[in-house]
């Protein structure tokens, strides 16, 4: 669903997707120094991390869900 | 920008209306709802204070030269962005940049005349005519600055709509991969010794006798706080979206500065103009993954493939029986779809429409993408003055911020809007270094500085109330049907008008934040709701249809009342709005026949 997660295996910790993340979705983890998408469900699919992570390490699939709209939240 | 005679301010004075929404916050509390489930635990921010003599607000083609021009002009200069300073907004998408080049051939009375007929003569000429005049500069400036550019041919140029086919404008296309640009002028921004303050998000303006004096920010991933002061504040905030998931450059360009001056006093014009993007359904951003499209096929992973071919472009649109959209004035072989073409075919059940790719297959298209935003240059804060002054003293503002209007009600001349952004930004933040260098240091005192840091951080220290998120996504759902949006009806506005009135009063007082990331969203959707409003109040005023401005009860141009632009002003509480008349001299010539004023018909017309 957009961005779903980032591979820790694969992730050098270069914080191109942090840099660039337009929503805020993705943040450094402090202990392992790699990228996390810590709030996926604001992904606006923009695609950038993808097209900069030198490592092939982001995981995403093209798919928005919004959430059901309910009567308050 | 030229003042009106007396004698028409008199005449439209009496045609303003006081609307009868609030803007101003009402005390915390009112309207609590039952607590959530946890008790927030409560924080204390950092506060960290930092002063300057220029603060520019937004990272974009406007913000860095505003900021690099200040700086030249021997200003000390702090630029802080909300997401990272040169790559975020609008400004990383830009394909290519307005370049007027007349020692090559391009002459300036056809550039401006084709200008003033295509945006149906709602432009400012003084900022058509900056903006263009100055393109060359700026241009050569990109290029000292480290910026790369394809080679400068006609590689960036708006097609004719008149039979001889030359462009109506053209630019040069920028060179690199996503990422690169407006990248370049932050690292030259950097090394000339601007202090750049990233991912802090400005929410709301400190103003001391009248003046602006600063800002107050907070970051988006932890509990710090930044006290802002300086002599002049440069707004470079850039457009103003409701984050529609279909085009993400506008996700985090949704009206923060254009909010944060109206609630400070500021005016505001253009937001009956809608932008028409379509994009790709079922596949979200598919019109705009441009972040894909340029990376080699290989390297698009297998699961985006599909993503990446759907952001190009189709040839021509059809509708569900095969009928091709579109019209062609007499005089011309071809007319691009603009205006409202997929939403009135929509509107007269036509759909599901499709775009019609190179390879004969049919992609399902639907508008109104960029929900939330008006036609490039539209709208935005009143401009002042030809420095770029807002009526705002200590404020300029530049770019998708400045309501410079040089595209009147159509986005006519391709490039114009990140070179719009770089003409402005260079004017702005000259203007303010100058102004600055004039003044001492300002004085804030203690109660406006905990105004507003209390405004920023509410949603924090409520026990209860309601997500951002959710109102973001109730706000979509009542902007975005087409026929609130786009096919524009009195009473369907009003209808929506109620809504958003009770988004402002109830929900956004009552907004919740758990954490750094929704104390900003809370932020966020404050600023979206204002603009909702003044964007239906003025979309209500305009008694008229115009480029792209379409009511369905008022389908015909009304030059006799409406050579005017609308004005949206906070007074005492209330949103009022006036006409302010274009000058008589750039008013069109009323015996060419209306029909060859305006070759492009609306349904409804006679």
């Amino acid at each position: 669903m957009a961005i779903e997660r980032i591979d820790k295996e694969k992730c050098i910790g270069c914080e191109q997707c942090f840099d660039t993340c337009y929503a805020g979705v993705i943040q450094m983890d402090n202990d392992s120094k790699k990228a996390v998408a810590k709030y996926p469900e604001d992904c606006a699919v923009c695609c950038w991390c993808v097209a900069l992570c030198p490592a092939q390490a982001i995981v995403f699939t093209p798919v928005k869900t919004s959430p059901v709209f309910t009567s308050w939240g | 920008m030229p003042k009106s005679s007396r004698r028409d301010f008199l005449k439209f004075a009496g045609q303003g209306t006081l609307a009868a929404g609030f803007f101003l916050n009402l005390p915390d509390g009112a309207w609590l709802t039952a607590d959530a489930q946890e008790p927030q635990a409560a924080v204390s921010y950092s506060d960290n204070k930092m002063e300057c003599d220029v603060l520019v607000i937004g990272g974009g083609w406007a913000g860095l030269f505003a900021a690099i021009k200040a700086k030249e002009q021997g200003a000390q200069v702090i630029l802080v962005s909300k997401g990272l300073a040169g790559r975020s907004g609008q400004s990383p998408w830009a394909s290519g940049t307005l370049v007027f080049r007349p020692k090559e051939g391009d002459k300036l009375d056809e550039w401006m005349s084709h200008a003033h007929s295509q945006s149906e003569f709602l432009n400012n000429q003084y900022w058509t005519e900056t903006t263009i005049t100055q393109s060359y500069d700026r241009y050569q400036d990109c290029i000292a600055y480290g910026l790369k550019f394809e080679p400068a041919q006609n590689n960036l140029a708006t097609p004719s709509s008149t039979a001889d086919k030359r462009p109506s404008f053209r630019g040069i296309n920028f060179a690199g991969k996503p990422g690169d640009l407006p990248f370049a002028l932050r690292q030259h921004a950097l090394k000339i010794g601007i202090k750049i303050v990233d991912r802090v998000m400005v929410a709301d303006l400190l103003k001391q006798n009248g003046r602006i004096v600063g800002a107050i920010g907070i970051s988006a991933n932890s509990y710090d706080m930044y006290t802002f002061t300086a002599k002049t504040t440069v707004m470079c905030t850039g457009a103003c979206s409701y984050k529609p998931l279909n085009y993400p450059p506008g996700h985090q360009l949704t009206g923060d500065g254009e909010a944060m001056a109206f609630r400070s006093g500021a005016e505001v014009l253009g937001k009956e103009f809608i932008h028409t993007m379509w994009t790709v359904r079922g596949l979200p951003a598919g019109g705009m993954a441009t972040a894909l499209r340029v990376l080699d096929e290989n390297q698009v992973p297998e699961n985006l493939k599909e993503l990446r071919a759907a952001s190009i472009m189709g040839q021509y649109m059809v509708d569900a029986a095969g009928n091709r959209l579109g019209s062609i004035p007499a005089g011309a072989t071809e007319y691009p779809l603009t205006y409202l073409q997929l939403e009135f075919a929509a509107h007269d059940g036509r759909a599901p429409l499709y775009t019609m790719a190179r390879n004969n297959t049919k992609i399902e298209v639907v508008g109104g993408a960029c929900l939330g935003m008006s036609i490039r240059n539209a709208d935005g804060l009143w401009p002042a003055d030809k420095q770029c002054g807002t009526t705002l003293p200590g404020l300029y503002a530049a770019g998708d911020s400045l309501g410079t209007i040089q595209n009147g009600a159509v986005y006519t001349m391709t490039g114009s809007s990140s070179m719009g952004a770089m003409v402005q930004g260079a004017i702005a933040g000259a203007a303010a270094a100058k102004e600055a260098a004039q003044m001492g240091k300002p004085e804030v005192n203690a109660d406006e500085i905990a105004r507003a840091k209390k405004s920023v951080t509410a949603s924090k220290e409520r026990k209860g109330g309601f997500s951002p998120r959710w109102v973001t996504q109730l706000l979509q759902n009542t902007m975005a049907p087409y026929y609130i949006y786009s096919v524009k009806h009195a009473d369907r506005l009003q209808a929506a008008i109620t809504q958003v009135e009770f988004m402002h009063h109830h929900l956004v007082p009552a907004l919740l934040a758990r954490d750094p990331h929704e104390v900003c969203m809370a932020n966020e959707i404050r600023s979206m709701v204002l603009s909702a409003e003044i964007r239906l109040r003025s979309a209500l005023f305009r008694t008229e249809s115009r480029g792209n401005h379409y009511r369905e009860d008022f389908p015909r141009r009304d030059d006799a009342n409406w050579m005017a632009w609308t004005k949206v002003a906070p007074v005492q509480g209330k949103m009022s709005l006036v006409k302010v008349p274009i000058p008589k001299e750039w008013q069109p010539d009323q015996s060419i026949p209306y029909e060859q004023r305006y070759p492009y018909r609306y349904p409804g017309e006679s």
